[in-house]
């Protein structure tokens, strides 16, 4: 019996072993085509990974070593209370603070363009294109971000002075949505326009 | 597969609709939503706590943070405003998507959302932990290593929370929509041209 079972291994063994190969040529093989399929997807979000690290990492550096968010804060503030003024609100600034004839308010960082930035930013580098390209969608689209993120200021103190009771959800829920879905359509814009334009992608 | 310019239009102006939509009918599922992600997290936090002493509890579209001292109970030490505001986004980014069949786009929201109960539970505990540096980091002797990692995590906590639904749209749907990277190789030599017996080039 035991004589049997023997001999019963010895002829499975290659077979088994033979399988194991199939198995781990073929798992190779499927990550090799995986890779060779999806190296530039990878490459890209790794990018953007590290892209969004590294500017947070800087952006804590600048306000530990300078007073860059007090400047980001109180330039915001400015702007909006021009804008304001335009508008015939009478914007006024004392530092960060936004005072007009409709609503005031303190302008923080999350306030800012900042954030909305540093997606748009990360998402320019990591798309793989020329560093040409890439400046053209900086150039265009860190300006573009500001203007919408001006719009959102603005509506907010009319929203404050119009509609009090949904000033915190048009705040907190609806505007800080929006202004990072601009961010991200102005990079499917730029794709569209700068990076894929002539470009005939095959399927 | 590439969006033109009216696909990009449309796409926008049915993100934007089905968002404030989702917005409006939003203080409807916020507490169902809030239960779940405060639900896990209070049963992660022992993971990272020793001894645990935080208990989160969901109020409307907040999440009130208590600290539990074994003499007094539970303490309400802070709140998080609006921590949930990505799950509208994901869902109205999803069902914006064109070139979605409703079976497959169902089944990615369901996915998604799954994915976004985990990444806001994880990033409920963070909160809560940055919270207590930044209130207790004058008062307490936190060394400047700490104090800065956690300055850090705050600051990647507003752009991770900012972010992480449009990530999880794209790298659930990029398969079926997204703009593909396209791999600046060069151009082929041009092919010789095979000229037929008997006739000389």
């Amino acid at each position: 019996m035991a004589h049997k079972k023997h001999k019963h291994t010895h002829k499975e063994q290659p077979a088994l072993e033979q399988k194991l190969d199939q198995l781990v040529t073929s798992s190779v093989t499927r990550a090799q085509n995986f890779w060779q399929r999806n190296k530039l997807i990878i490459r890209a979000w790794t990018v953007f990974a590290l892209m969004i690290g590294a500017l947070t990492t800087l952006l804590l550096l600048l306000n530990l070593y300078t007073n860059f968010d007090e400047w980001l804060n109180s330039t915001t503030a400015a702007m909006l209370a021009g804008a304001l003024w335009l508008l015939g609100a009478g914007g006024q600034t004392a530092g960060t603070v936004v005072t007009s004839k409709i609503f005031s308010a303190e302008i923080i960082t999350e306030c800012t363009a900042i954030f909305p930035i540093m997606i748009f930013l990360a998402a320019i580098v990591a798309y793989p294109s020329g560093w040409k390209k890439k400046l053209w969608g900086i150039v265009l689209g860190v300006p573009a971000i500001l203007f919408v993120n001006l719009i959102r200021l603005v509506s907010l103190f009319y929203i404050g002075y119009w509609f009090p009771s949904v000033f915190e959800t048009a705040h907190l829920l609806v505007w800080q949505s929006l202004i990072i879905f601009f961010a991200v359509l102005f990079w499917l814009v730029w794709v569209e326009l700068f990076v894929h334009r002539g470009q005939v992608q095959h399927a | 597969m590439r969006l033109n310019a009216r696909e990009l239009l449309v796409f926008s102006a049915m993100f934007i609709l089905v968002f404030l939509v989702l917005a409006l009918i939003w203080p409807v599922f916020a507490p169902i939503y809030n239960a779940i992600t405060v639900a896990l997290a209070n049963v992660l936090f022992p993971l990272v706590e020793e001894p645990d002493i935080t208990m989160l509890k969901p109020e409307g579209n907040s999440v009130a943070i208590y600290v539990v001292d074994p003499s007094k109970g539970p303490l309400l030490f802070a709140y998080l405003d609006y921590p949930h505001s990505g799950l509208i986004i994901l869902l109205a980014l999803l069902l914006a998507t064109p070139r979605l069949t409703w079976k497959r786009c169902l089944m990615i929201i369901l996915l998604g959302m799954g994915l976004l109960i985990v990444v806001h539970s994880i990033s409920l505990i963070a909160k809560t932990r940055f919270e207590y540096v930044n209130i207790f980091g004058n008062e307490l002797p936190v060394p400047d290593s700490v104090y800065l990692r956690y300055a850090w995590l705050g600051r990647a906590l507003v752009i991770i929370s900012l972010v992480a639904p449009f990530v999880l749209w794209a790298l659930l749907t990029f398969r079926y929509w997204f703009p593909k990277p396209v791999a600046s190789t060069p151009a082929p030599p041009p092919r010789k041209r095979k000229h037929a017996k008997g006739v000389r080039p």
